[in-house]
């Protein structure tokens, strides 16, 4: 998964496309009016079959939930970025702060790994010890 | 066919340039001497040899060309202004207050809906005047790239945010493996001493040497046990207690 900034922008590209097949769609399907009464409705011969009135107004309605979709996913992210109100000093601290913890752990650790292999080694004279008794 | 392949294969990673070959262990020595004291002893031809060694000068100005594209020394963010591009959002009041995020969240989302307001405004425009749309559009592309440029202002924010969190999740992780290396150990532990407890009491008769020798021995272990829990003590002073045994 990418960071929220990525997505971010990724869905802000999808907005874009959406805007655009939304033109692209009212541009392609309008209904052709006349400019007076008396003038008869033309058909573009380009496009024989047009949706109907009713076709029309529920894909731009379809499209329009579409849009409002997407921008409330967009403003969620926006709501959703990291580290809202926390200044960078702030950040640089805690990141200092960690550092040193996590190398105080590391030194736990190899202290931890050290004694463990002690045990191991003591476990395994018992074990020497114990089989050679056998033999 | 596989005589092409080769070629292809050849030209994905071009050879080293032929002057790596002057960077021997040697010769890096002598060009650090060089730079301490100045030796003007060396040959020419030896010196002709270091001058691979030292890097080239930066090039003059603030830019320089590679591959077909003009690049920065200092890689900074370009401003809009710079860019020939209007500024829709205002600088926060105060710049390193912890404000600075919020300020720019606070303007993404005025952005984000001035763009749907300025589509919502395309349409219209399109329906009544369709000569003018190009306006609008320029507005848009303003706002659009505003933005992501905005956006691209919040990049290091969040890049110090994920590095908090990627360290937490070390720190987390090493944690739990100290645990269970120790629990690991105790579990052990508890087991050789029950072992032990449980061979002396079998055999606890008090009159036989053997056994006396068992029980000190044992009751060095226990010591050593309690002694030890992790604390520093060194692999030799098991074996010579355990001899005992």
């Amino acid at each position: 998964m990418s960071d929220r900034l990525t997505q971010l922008q990724i869905c802000l590209d999808q907005l874009l496309n959406q805007f655009v097949s939304m033109l692209n769609y009212v541009d392609s399907s309008h209904d052709l009016s006349a400019t007076n009464p008396t003038e008869t409705k033309l058909s573009d011969p380009m496009r024989p079959v047009i949706p109907t009135s009713s076709e029309f107004q529920s894909s731009i309605y379809e499209l329009s939930t579409d849009l409002i979709l997407k921008t409330r996913q967009v403003l969620t992210l926006i709501e959703s970025l990291p580290g809202a109100g926390v200044s960078k000093e702030e950040q640089v601290e805690k990141i200092e702060r960690l550092q040193k913890e996590l190398n105080s752990l590391e030194e736990k650790k190899v202290q931890a790994v050290r004694s463990k292999d002690e045990l191991l080694s003591f476990v395994n004279l018992i074990i020497e010890e114990f089989t050679s008794d056998l033999i | 066919m596989s005589q092409q392949e080769d070629s292809l294969i050849s030209a994905l990673y071009p050879p080293p340039p032929p002057f790596v070959k002057f960077f021997t262990d040697e010769n890096i020595e002598k060009l650090e001497n060089s730079k301490k004291g100045n030796d003007t002893v060396e040959l020419e031809d030896e010196d002709k040899v270091l001058e691979f060694l030292t890097p080239p000068t930066q090039p003059e100005g603030d830019t320089y060309r590679s591959f077909g594209n003009i690049w920065q020394f200092n890689d900074k963010m370009p401003k809009l202004e710079e860019m020939g591009i209007e500024k829709l959002y205002k600088d926060p009041d105060d710049k390193s207050s912890s404000n600075d995020s919020k300020f720019k969240i606070q303007e993404l989302r005025t952005l984000l809906k001035s763009l749907l307001l300025n589509f919502l405004e395309v349409i219209g425009v399109m329906s009544s005047a369709p000569d003018q749309f190009h306006i609008k559009i320029d507005q848009i592309r303003t706002i659009l790239i505003n933005i992501h440029h905005l956006l691209n202002e919040y990049r290091p924010h969040q890049s110090r945010e994920s590095l908090i969190l990627l360290m937490e999740k070390q720190i987390d992780t090493k944690r739990n493996e100290i645990e269970e290396i120790e629990n690991t150990c105790k579990n052990v532990e508890e087991k050789i001493k029950h072992l032990i407890q449980s061979h002396v009491d079998r055999t606890g008769e008090p009159d036989q040497v053997q056994d006396i020798e068992t029980q000190t021995a044992a009751d060095d272990m226990l010591e050593l046990k309690i002694d030890k829990d992790f604390k520093n003590s060194s692999s030799p002073s098991y074996t010579v207690k355990f001899e005992g045994l």
